[in-house]
C-alpha cells in the first residue's frame, strides 16, 4: 500500500468539496473491498475520505409504500430489516448469500454499488488487463475464464460484477440517489452499471466528483412472493457462477406480472427484460420458464471454461420460477 | 470401504479373541468425548494466534512473488525499495543464506526429517512456478515492508512452461510410496479378472480441484535470544519444524538447538491454533 492522504468529513457537503478538490480520491466506505485492493496496489489513491461519518446511516419508508436505504447502512442491516424482510424478501436473501458475517457488518450499500470485479486478471498485477491498465489486453480471454461473462462482454473485457445485492436490486427497479457539486440527481439502476464496451475501465455512471447518498426501491406489492437462487462452487463464501433474483405474479394460472435479473453472467446486473417479455401474458408453465430462458440466453456467448453458465443460467432461471409459481405466486 | 480397511477386517476376522492391550486403556483418546484445552479461550475469542503473541523489537518480512511460470531472474532492480522508508533487508538470491537439499518424504527415517517438496527457496536464479517468492523485503512496518515490495523491479528470461496435466503424464513416475504407504496395492489377478468378466465398466471419474487452507500460513514469528533461537508457529508437527526451521540450518546449529524455551514458545503457538498440547507436553519431558 502506498502513502494517502485521509480525512473523515462529517456532512455530505463536506465530503463532495473534498472528493471535488483532489484528484484521484476515493470515498471510503466499509473498506471490504478498497482497501483489499489498495493492499494489491490495484488502487492507488493519493487521498482517502472516510465517509462512514456520514448521517446516511438509516432505512425509511417512503410515500409511496417504497423504502429508502441510506448509502451508509450496513448490508447486515439492510438483510434484516422487517421492510426488507417482508416486502422485498429476495433482497435479503440475496444480501444473506453474499460474502461472509463479518463482512457484512462492514460493507455498506453504496460501497456494494461500487465493488470491482473479482476477475483473477483484475487482481494479478503480472496479467494484461483492460479495467487496471486500458489497451493492455485482457488475459482472461483465452486464459481461465470459469468465473467470467457470457451475457454483453467485449473483446476487450469478459468481467463479471461481483455483488449478490445489486442482482436482487436490478430487478427491483431500484433507484440511486447521488450528489455532487452541482446538485443532487437519480440514476436508474439499470443505467447505473455499465457494459465493458471499449472502455472497461468505466465501471458505473458515477461522475468522479458525485457521492452515493441512498439507494431507494420503488412498491412492488408482488416481490412478497420472491426469490435469490445463487449456484456457487461451494456451499459459502463463494462468488456466483450463476445466481438469479425472481418475481412473480400470477392469476388463474396466467402471468401478470415478473422480474427476473441475473447475477455472475455480466458486467452488470444482468436484467432480463427479454425473458420477462416472453413470460407475461403467458401461461405459468415449465415450458413457457424455459422459452423464456432460451430467449434472454439466445446472445449469450461462453469463452471457454464459461460455457457450461449458458446452460446453467437457464436451467436456474426455469428452476426458480416452477418454485415461484408452485408456491402459487400473488393471486 | 479402502482396500487396507478391507484387508484389515478380514485379518480380525481370524484372529483369536484375547484381552484388550492395557495399554490402549490407558491412552484410549479415541471415541471419547475430549474438550479442547484452548475452547474456552478460543469461544470468548481470548485464544493466541501466532501473529499475536508480542514479541520487542519486531520487524515484518514481505514476499516478492515471480510473475513468470518458468525460466529465470535475470535482474533484480531492489535500490529503490532500499531507499524506501524503514526497510532493513532485501533478501534476493543474491544474498540467501545457502540451505541444504532436504530429504523427501521419509517415513522410515522420520527423525533425519524430511520435506515435502526439494524445490529450492531463493537458492538460484531458476523460477519454477508463478508466484514463487524471489525476494523478500525486511522493514521496521508490515505496511512499510509492502510498499518496498511493490518497488522491487524482477526481470525475467522467459522459457515456456508445461502447465498441463495430460502434458506431463510422459515425465510422471510411480512414488515408491505414497505417505508411507505402497503406492499400489494389488489382490488377486485383477487383469485376468477383467478379461474374463462379463461386463467391465470403464471410466475416468474427475474431482474437482480442492485446497487444503492451512491455518495461519502467513504469519512465523522468530526470535533470537542470546543466539538462540525460538519459532512461534502455528504447525501440527513441532518437531518436523524444529528439525527443519531456516533458523536451524541458518545458524548451522541442528536440531540440538531446539531446546526447551523453544518448546515452550512453540507449545503457546500450538494451543493456539487449537491442536492439542499433549504432544508439545511430551517434547518439553
Amino acid at each position: 500500500m502506498k502513502n494517502f492522504a485521509y480525512s473523515r468529513p462529517e456532512t455530505a457537503e463536506g465530503a463532495i468539496h473534498l472528493i471535488s478538490g483532489q484528484a484521484n480520491s476515493k470515498f471510503l466506505g466499509g473498506g471490504t473491498n478498497l482497501v483489499d485492493l489498495m493492499r494489491e496496489h490495484i488502487e492507488q489513491p493519493d487521498s482517502v475520505i472516510d465517509i462512514t461519518g456520514l448521517h446516511s446511516q438509516g432505512i425509511a419508508e417512503l410515500p409511496d409504500g417504497g423504502i429508502s436505504i441510506g448509502a451508509g447502512v450496513k448490508n447486515s442491516a439492510v438483510a434484516n430489516h422487517p421492510l426488507v424482510r417482508t416486502r422485498y424478501p429476495l433482497l435479503s436473501q440475496a444480501i444473506l448469500f453474499g460474502a461472509s458475517g463479518q463482512i457484512r457488518n462492514m460493507a455498506t450499500t453504496g460501497g456494494n454499488l461500487m465493488q470491482r470485479t473479482r476477475c483473477y486478471y483484475f487482481y494479478d498485477g503480472a496479467a494484461r488487463c483492460n479495467k487496471r491498465n486500458p489497451g493492455a489486453g485482457c488475459d482472461a480471454i483465452g486464459s481461465f475464464n470459469r468465473m467470467h461473462a457470457i451475457l454483453g462482454a467485449s473483446d476487450h473485457c469478459i468481467a463479471t460484477h461481483p455483488s449478490d445485492m445489486c442482482v436482487a436490486l436490478a430487478a427491483l427497479d431500484a433507484t440511486v440517489h447521488v450528489a455532487g457539486p452541482s446538485g443532487e440527481r437519480t440514476i436508474a439502476f439499470q443505467e447505473f452499471h455499465l457494459l465493458p464496451g471499449d472502455t472497461p475501465h468505466r465501471e458505473t455512471s458515477l461522475r468522479p466528483d458525485e457521492l452515493i447518498t441512498a439507494v431507494h426501491l420503488p412498491p412492488l406489492s408482488f416481490a412478497q412472493n420472491s426469490r435469490y437462487r445463487k449456484v456457487r462452487d461451494r456451499a459459502s463464501y463463494a462468488f456466483a457462477l450463476v445466481s438469479v433474483a425472481a418475481a412473480l405474479e400470477t392469476e388463474g394460472g396466467t402471468i401478470r406480472n415478473v422480474r427476473l435479473a441475473l447475477g455472475g453472467v455480466a458486467h452488470r446486473p444482468w436484467r432480463a427484460y427479454t425473458a420477462e417479455a416472453a413470460m407475461t401474458g403467458e401461461r405459468a408453465t415449465p415450458q413457457t420458464f424455459r422459452r423464456a430462458a432460451d430467449a434472454e440466453l439466445a446472445s449469450a456467448r461462453g469463452y471457454g471454461h464459461n460455457d457450461f453458465k449458458i446452460e446453467l443460467a437457464r436451467r436456474v432461471i426455469a428452476s426458480v420460477f416452477s418454485e415461484l409459481s408452485g408456491a402459487g405466486g400473488v393471486q | 470401504v479402502s482396500v487396507m480397511q478391507s484387508v484389515m477386517e478380514t485379518v480380525a476376522r481370524f484372529l483369536s479373541d484375547s484381552p484388550p492391550d492395557p495399554l490402549l486403556q490407558q491412552h484410549a483418546y479415541v471415541g471419547r468425548s475430549l474438550d479442547r484445552v484452548d475452547a474456552d479461550a478460543k469461544v470468548r475469542g481470548e485464544a493466541h494466534f501466532t501473529a499475536e503473541f508480542k514479541v520487542a523489537g519486531l520487524t515484518y518480512a514481505v514476499l516478492v512473488h515471480g510473475t513468470i511460470a518458468k525460466g529465470s531472474v535475470s535482474e533484480i532492480h531492489t535500490e529503490s525499495a532500499e531507499k524506501a522508508p524503514g526497510v532493513l533487508v532485501i533478501i534476493t538470491h543474491r544474498n540467501m543464506p545457502r540451505i541444504k537439499t532436504p530429504p523427501i518424504v521419509d517415513f522410515n527415517n522420520i527423525g533425519k526429517g524430511f520435506a515435502l517438496s526439494d524445490l529450492p527457496i531463493m537458492q538460484d536464479t531458476a523460477v519454477h512456478w508463478d508466484g514463487e517468492p524471489v525476494a523478500v523485503v525486511v522493514a521496521d512496518t508490515l505496511e512499510r515492508a509492502e510498499y518496498a515490495a511493490s518497488l522491487v523491479r524482477v526481470e525475467y528470461d522467459v522459457a515456456t512452461p508445461n502447465v498441463s496435466f495430460q502434458g506431463m503424464k510422459d515425465e510422471a513416475v510411480v512414488p515408491p510410496n505414497v505417505l508411507g504407504e505402497p503406492s499400489e496395492i494389488k489382490i488377486g489377478d485383477p487383469d485376468t479378472a477383467q478379461r474374463e468378466a462379463d461386463a467391465v465398466v470403464s471410466h475416468i471419474y474427475r474431482a474437482p480441484r480442492y485446497n487444503h487452507n492451512a491455518i495461519e500460513p502467513h504469519a512465523t514469528i522468530a526470535v533470537w535470544n542470546d543466539g538462540q533461537p525460538a519459532v512461534f508457529d502455528s504447525t501440527q508437527s513441532v518437531d518436523l519444524t524444529a528439525i527443519h526451521s531456516p533458523t536451524s540450518s541458518i545458524s548451522k546449529r541442528k536440531t540440538c538447538g531446539w531446546s526447551r524455551p523453544l518448546s515452550a514458545a512453540v507449545s503457546a503457538a500450538r494451543s493456539a491454533c487449537g491442536i492439542t498440547r499433549r504432544f508439545a507436553r511430551q517434547r518439553q519431558r
